[in-house]
C-alpha cells in the first residue's frame, strides 16, 4: 500500500502521514486506531515499542 | 470558536498547526493593541477616542479570562497564589502611574507638586487594590472550579 493510498483511506493528508512516519508528529489515539483499522494491524504491532 | 455546521477540511495535524498559527496571531494582535492603547494614552489621547481599542482589548481579555476559569485553567507557568496576585497587581498600578504622570507633567505641562504627585499615587493605589481584588476573586473561582472538575474526573474513574 502506498503512502498516498493509506493517507486517503485514513482521511488525512500525505503531509500528516509523512510527519507520522518521520516521527515529527505524534498522532492521537483516535488517528492511530484509524490507521491500524485500515492496515489490519493492532496498536501494539504498529505503534508499540520494539523489543531489543 | 468552531462552527459545528461546516465541515473541517483539515486533518488533526493541520488543525493543530492552524490553531498554533491562530494562537500566535491572537497574542500578536493582543499585545500590539495593548502597546497602541498604552502609547496613545501616554500621548494624551482621550478615553473617548480610545474607546474602540479599549472595547476590543477588553472583549478579548474577558473572553480569555472567563473561558480559562470555566475550564479550570490559570497560566502555564505560575500557580495562583495570594503572593503571586499581590506581585502581579503592581504592574497595572505602575503602568497607570506612568501614564498619568506623563500625561500630567509632560503632555499637559502641569507643575510637578506634591498635590499632583499624591493624586497620581492615589490613582495607582486604587488600580492596585482593584486588580488585586479582581485577581483574588478569580483565584477563588479557579480553586472552586478546579476542585469541581477534579471531583468529576475522580468520579468517572471509579
Amino acid at each position: 500500500m502506498t503512502q498516498k493510498a493509506l493517507a486517503e483511506a485514513v482521511g488525512i493528508s500525505r503531509q500528516t502521514m509523512n510527519a507520522i512516519e518521520q516521527g515529527e508528529y505524534n498522532p492521537t489515539i483516535k488517528l492511530c486506531r484509524a490507521i491500524c483499522r485500515v492496515l489490519g494491524k493492532s496498536l501494539d504491532e504498529l505503534f508499540g515499542e520494539e523489543d531489543n | 470558536m468552531k462552527n459545528k455546521k461546516s465541515k473541517n477540511m483539515l486533518d488533526e495535524m493541520q488543525d493543530t498547526k492552524l490553531l498554533k498559527i491562530e494562537e500566535f496571531g491572537f497574542w500578536l494582535v493582543f499585545w500590539v493593541l495593548f502597546a497602541a492603547i498604552f502609547l496613545q494614552a501616554l500621548l494624551g489621547t482621550t478615553l473617548k477616542e480610545l474607546a474602540g481599542e479599549i472595547a476590543a482589548f477588553l472583549a478579548a481579555s474577558v473572553y480569555v479570562a472567563f473561558s480559562s476559569l470555566k475550564n479550570g485553567l490559570w497560566t502555564r507557568k505560575a500557580a495562583p497564589t495570594l503572593k503571586m496576585n499581590a506581585i502581579t497587581s503592581v504592574l497595572p498600578a505602575f503602568l497607570f502611574g506612568i501614564i498619568n504622570a506623563v500625561r500630567a507633567f509632560v503632555v499637559m505641562k502641569k507643575p510637578i507638586d506634591l498635590h499632583a504627585t499624591l493624586q497620581i499615587a492615589a490613582i495607582s493605589a486604587g488600580v492596585y487594590i482593584l486588580c488585586f481584588a479582581l485577581l483574588e476573586v478569580f483565584r477563588l473561582i479557579y480553586n472552586k472550579r478546579r476542585k469541581k472538575l477534579d471531583d468529576i474526573e475522580e468520579e468517572q474513574e471509579r
